[in-house]
Parts: C-alpha cells; sequence; structure tokens
C-alpha cells in the first residue's frame, strides 16, 4: 500500500490554486511534478477519447489499458 | 472501527456505465459494513448519473471531459495549458484536503493520472508518481501499489482466464484495505447488498411516461430485452430476439415484454419488430423505451420487471442490483465469469463451440459463438429457469430440453446458473454449469487462477479442486495437463532458483557500504547475480509462452517487478525475493490442482457384489 502520498494537502491546494490563476506559463516552462501529472491526465484523456493519435509513448506497453 | 472520525473514501471510477454499478454495489458492501466511511465518487458525466441516484453517497463528482478537453480541440497550438488551467480548476475540490483513502477502479492511464494527483494516506488502484530517470530526467511512471491491483493488471487485464467476478475484486480489494488501516467491521456483514430500492430514483418516472395501458397492466409479469451491446460483436441480432419474445408471448400469456435501449438501438428495435409480423405476432403488443435514456426511467423499468435479457451490458449490473433476474446472452468476446449478472439464480448461456472470430477480432470473421446461441436453445434455457423451484431435484435441464423437444441444441450452448457462495466455501459468486460438456482447459485454468488469487490476497482458500467434478475432466484434458505438469515443475524449480538468488542480492547488498562505490570483486559478483536473474526471468517468459495456464506468471512477475520500490541494491533483493516466492507458492497451489485432477480422473475398480445364485451353491 502506498501509505504516504506524496503531496500533502495544503500544498497541493496552493499549486493547484496557483495553477488555475490566470498567469500560467507555457507547459515547457511548467516543471513540477504536479504539473507533469496534470499534463499526463490531460494527454491521456485525449488518447482515451480517440483525440490524440499517439497515445502516451512513454508508457510501456504492457502498462497500456487492455480492457 | 476504532475511532468515531469519519473515514473520507475516493473513488475514481472513469470506466464506463457497467463498471459504475459493479464498483456501487462494491461500495453499498463496504458501507454497510463500515457506516462510518464518507464515500465520494468521481465518475465520467455520462454515467453519473447512477452514482447521483445513491443516497448513501455523500458526494458525485461528474468529470466534464469535453469541457476540459475544448480548448485543447479549438486550438491545438495554445489549447494545451488552457486546456491544463481546467482541469487543474475541476481538480481544485478535489484536492483541498487530504483523504484518508483513494481507491481508483478505473485501471486506465487518465485515472492513474487522476490519483497521482489526489492527496490521499493510502491508495488502491493504479497510480503515477514523478520519478527521476536515468538521463536525470523527471517522467511519470505507473504504480500499482496493492495485491489485487496487480492481479487486475496481470491476470484480469492480461487476458489470463480467471474466475473471480469483478465486483468480488472491487469488494474484497477495499474490504481488505478497510481492515488493515481501518480495523474491525461493524458486523459481520449478513445484509443484502441488492435491492429494489438501491437508488432513490425521482418520483413519477413512470407517470412521466406513458408506457401505455399494456405496461399499466399489473396482472402481468415483464420481461426486458436490452437489444444492443456496448460492442456489436456481443449482441444478439435482433430477429433473435423477436423469436423467443414471440415463443415467450405464445406460450406464456401471463408474460409481456418491453424494449430497452439507447438512441443508437433503433435500428435493431425495428428489425425486432419487423420481424414480428412474419412470426404470426403483433408488434404492438410489444412494449418499447427504446431512445429514451433516462437513467431514472431505464431503472425504473427494470425494477418492475421480472426478467430482463441481455448480452453483455450495463443492463446485466443494473438488473443485478436491483435484485431483477437476468438471463444473459454471452456471445462475442466476453469473459462473463468476470462480467456475468451477480447474484443469485441468474442464469448465461454461451456457446460451446470454438469461435475463431472471438480469438482473431481483427480477422473480419462472423461470431460463430453468435450463431451457435438459438432462439430455441435460450427459450429451453428460460423457461427450465423461470419454473426453476418448481423444477429443483425433480428434472434436469436435458430433460426439459427432451421435453422440449430441443435436446440437441445442448451440444452447441452451455448452460449456467449463478450462486453466492458462502463464506467458508470461499465466497463471491459462483457459475454452476447445468450442461454436461467436459471442461476445456480454459475453464481449468480460470478455476486455479482464482484459488490463486484467494491463498495470495485473502490468506484463506477452500480446499483444492472444490468444485471439480470426474465426469467433467476429459481424457483431452488429462492430456494437456499432464504436459502442464511437467512445465510447471520446471517453473517451480526456477522460482526457487531466483527466490534464492535474490535473497543471496540482498544479503551481499546489505554488506555494502555504497551502492555506487564498492570493491571490483563485489562488483562483479552483483553483476553476476543480476545476470543470473535475468536469465530466470526470461525462463519464466519462455514458460508463460509455451503453456497459457502459466501465462499469469510471467504476466505476474513482470508487473511484480515493475512495482518494486526499493532504492538500494539490498531492498531490491529483498522485495523480489519475496515476490519470486509468491510467485512459487502460486506455482505449488498449481500443481496441487494438477495432482487432485488427475487423480480424480483415474480408472476407480468397481466392487462387484457375488451373484446371489454362486450364494446358494
Amino acid at each position: 500500500m502506498d501509505d504516504d502520498s506524496k503531496f500533502d494537502g495544503g500544498s497541493m491546494a496552493a499549486d493547484m490554486t496557483r495553477l488555475q490563476g490566470e498567469v500560467v506559463g507555457t507547459i515547457e516552462q511548467q516543471e513540477s511534478d504536479l504539473e507533469a501529472l496534470l499534463l499526463g491526465f490531460v494527454r491521456a484523456l485525449l488518447a482515451e477519447n480517440g483525440l490524440c493519435p499517439d497515445p502516451i509513448a512513454e508508457i510501456p506497453p504492457r502498462d497500456k489499458e487492455s480492457v | 472501527m476504532s475511532s468515531s472520525r469519519p473515514v473520507r473514501l475516493l473513488v475514481i471510477q472513469l470506466t464506463r456505465l457497467g463498471d459504475t454499478l459493479q464498483s456501487l454495489m462494491a461500495l453499498r458492501a463496504a458501507k454497510q459494513l463500515y457506516p462510518r466511511l464518507e464515500i465520494h465518487f468521481v465518475a465520467r458525466e455520462r454515467f453519473a448519473a447512477a452514482a447521483k441516484r445513491v443516497p448513501w453517497l455523500e458526494g458525485v463528482v461528474a468529470l466534464p471531459t469535453e469541457k476540459i478537453l475544448l480548448p485543447v480541440l479549438q486550438s491545438r497550438k495554445n489549447g494545451e495549458s488552457r486546456t491544463v488551467q481546467e482541469a487543474a480548476r475541476w481538480l481544485g475540490p478535489l484536492v483541498k484536503h487530504p483523504w484518508d483513502l483513494v481507491v481508483n477502479w478505473s485501471y486506465s492511464e487518465s485515472s492513474s493520472f487522476l490519483t497521482g494527483i489526489v492527496p490521499g494516506r493510502v491508495k488502491l488502484g493504479y497510480s503515477r508518481t514523478v520519478e527521476q530517470n536515468r538521463d536525470g530526467a523527471r517522467q511519470t511512471k505507473l504504480t500499482c501499489p496493492d495485491g489485487w491491483s496487480h492481479y487486475v493488471q496481470a491476470v484480469v487485464q492480461g487476458g489470463v482466464h480467471q474466475n473471480i467476478h469483478l465486483t468480488d475484486v472491487l469488494t474484497t480489494q477495499l474490504l481488505t484495505a478497510l481492515q488493515i488501516h481501518f480495523g474491525e467491521p461493524a458486523d459481520n456483514g449478513d445484509a443484502p447488498v441488492t435491492s429494489k430500492s438501491f437508488f432513490s430514483l425521482k418520483p413519477h418516472t413512470m407517470a412521466d411516461h406513458d408506457l401505455g395501458p399494456r405496461w399499466r397492466d399489473r396482472t402481468k409479469k415483464w420481461i426486458a430485452i436490452q437489444l444492443g451491446a456496448g460492442q456489436a460483436e456481443k449482441t444478439w441480432d435482433p430477429e433473435n430476439w423477436a423469436e423467443l419474445a414471440r415463443e415467450i408471448l405464445c406460450g406464456h400469456s401471463e408474460y409481456g415484454v418491453i424494449l430497452l435501449g439507447g438512441k443508437e438501438d433503433q435500428e435493431r428495435a425495428d428489425a425486432f419488430r419487423g420481424r414480428l409480423p412474419g412470426l404470426g405476432y403483433d408488434p404492438s403488443a410489444v412494449v418499447s423505451v427504446v431512445g429514451q435514456s433516462d437513467f431514472d426511467l431505464w431503472a425504473s423499468v427494470v425494477s418492475r420487471c421480472q426478467w430482463l435479457f441481455s448480452c453483455d451490458t450495463a443492463a446485466v449490473h443494473l438488473a443485478s442490483v436491483l435484485g431483477t433476474r437476468v438471463l444473459n446472452v454471452s456471445v462475442g468476446p466476453v469473459r462473463w465469469t468476470e462480467t456475468g449478472p451477480y447474484g443469485n439464480g441468474h442464469f448465461v448461456v454461451a456457446s460451446n463451440t470454438p469461435c475463431p472470430a472471438c480469438q482473431d477480432r481483427d480477422s473480419g470473421l462472423v461470431h460463430a459463438c453468435s450463431k451457435a446461441v438459438t432462439p430455441a436453445a435460450v427459450y429451453g434455457a428460460w423457461s427450465f429457469a423461470a419454473h426453476d423451484a418448481m423444477f429443483r431435484n425433480q428434472t434436469t435441464l436435458e430433460h426439459h430440453f427432451a421435453r422440449l423437444g430441443v435436446r440437441s441444441e445442448l451440444d452447441r450452448v452451455r448452460i449456467f446458473r449463478s450462486r453466492i457462495r458462502g463464506a467458508t466455501d470461499g465466497g463471491g459468486v459462483v457459475y454452476d454449469p447445468l450442461t454436461s460438456h467436459p471442461m476445456q482447459l480454459s475453464d481449468w485454468t480460470a478455476m486455479v487462477m482464482g484459488h490463486i488469487a484467494r491463498a495470495w490476497y485473502c490468506g484463506w482458500v477452500p480446499p483444492v479442486g472444490q468444485e471439480l467434478s470426474r465426469p467433467r475432466i476429459s481424457p483431452e484434458l488429462v492430456k494437456k495437463l499432464r504436459e502442464l505438469d511437467e512445465a510447471s515443475q520446471v517453473l517451480s524449480k526456477v522460482c526457487e532458483e531466483a527466490t534464492r538468488t535474490a535473497s543471496t542480492l540482498n544479503k551481499r547488498g546489505s554488506r555494502l557500504r555504497s551502492d555506487k562505490i564498492m570493491k571490483i570483486h563485489d562488483r562483479d559478483e552483483i553483476k553476476g547475480l543480476g545476470k543470473q536473474l535475468q536469465d530466470l526471468d526470461s525462463l519464466i517468459e519462455r514458460l508463460g509462452e509455451a503453456q497459457a495456464p502459466l501465462h499469469a506468471f510471467s504476466q505476474m512477475a513482470r508487473v511484480l517487478m515493475h512495482n518494486l520500490r526499493g532504492a538500494q541494491i539490498a531492498e531490491l533483493g529483498r522485495e523480489g525475493a519475496a515476490c519470486y516466492q509468491q510467485l512459487g507458492e502460486g506455482v505449488g497451489i498449481l500443481r496441487e490442482w494438477i495432482k487432485f485432477t488427475l487423480n480424480l480422473a483415474k480408472p476407480v475398480a468397481i466392487k462387484i457384489e457375488p451373484l446371489a445364485l454362486v450364494e446358494r451353491l
């Protein structure tokens, strides 16, 4: 079991508030883990809805959903 | 539970409606056992309606996929950052406070990222972490922290035959975590999970949709037929449904038929109605709500019906939740032992003939399995099931089919009745075969895998071979098991060797002051052990490719190794040894099953009493 999440609620909420703000840099400039996960989430959503021709290339084939 | 504080649980279910309904059933069981659970449920917007009608859920959060993706669809160039903003805005309330438990039951890519983002003390299911790769770059890594998730990834999603229903997998996974982290349940869990009042539906739903005078006839018993399925290859021809309906309506005047389906099923409904006049039946006698996708109406209709007839659709799970009996016509590439109707007394009718189209889904071949299941066979199964209580212990399915004059249909189909097993027999739903076809290797493997999973994750198992019977063991199966016996013996030895090697790696690693600076002798020895483990891994892989029942172990080895969490050589050695030991224990159980089955198949000497005539002499 994952006993301790990588993120605690407080700092996560602060990061999220910042991301929700109007001033958000380009994806290339965003380096935090949270941003990487958010971007991954969006790209996975695109792929799962057939809107992204090349579903997330960095994931090994065995990790892909097969059902 | 030890504390009176509520346990905040977030469940992420981003797959289809059928999975949502199965999740709700598992959650109902958990809520009954742990009343202090405060359950919040994330679902796709399209499928959130069912969860929103569950009164004991604290909150339902719908994922607005279209809204989130709209910016990127409007502008590929600048849209991605605005889409990320949109996603962050939606996620805001979910990350405000850490959850006690986050459960991802979607087993999909997007859900793994979502689970990685949401803060939680304990997480189950696919998640994501961000780690540094060998080149120093940060990248996300799929993680699968708990045993049942390993099983889903390696076995269920790995295409290995297994017979534990997904509802049971979800329930057991959650209850085990609750017990470990939050204490013993409030009671013994005998309360039923399914009920007609599972959902709090909008009042007057039926009145809002006038379905005509026939539907208002309270003396009728109703059969709902769900016409379509998620995939065309899993559907049964509407003409078949029409023939079945005519047979029932003509022979059993106490029954009425109502058609169910979405807008996409309108053509099927037309084909159904178009077939009835040719069969000498008036189509207007059949009620239809095809094209009306309102969840409340759908659930109200299914709840009122005595039976639901359906292929592999969400309706099967809806009827299960509501306690409506199901006749599941299982055609196409469906694993009904995992996703079939849940509860007592449901029936499954499936083909008994091998279907090349199911084995190679890209072949474009016609599904022989769909053709093998005829309206006569399904009618035979239903008419037996509808009088099940009366027939029980008095007649067999074969006699019933013979009486109907369709005995030969049983050569082409297999028919099963569902039953909830007692806890002492292993628990969960099981499908008892009512037809006497010999067991196939895939059926045997499914039983064994179910047994191994219980041993791995529940710590207790019923006796080996409990549900095996001698007549079902064919000479063909015996031949295959003898071949498997040899291969499994090799696999058993490989697992033992790998456990020893990984333990040695752990010991050598423990003696090192640093994993990076070490004596040349130590480095060579560690390299050698690593190479040895690699060779053993590839041997496990090859054995899995050679023997289908061993495929589960090679898949599981990959998943377990992918999820090792140690950062030091010593830790990796220790964790690796535990993984190989787990595999070895599983192989041991498989070998016990082989031995038991081969013994059961041995000819038995029959003791013949001396003739009375001889006695007289």
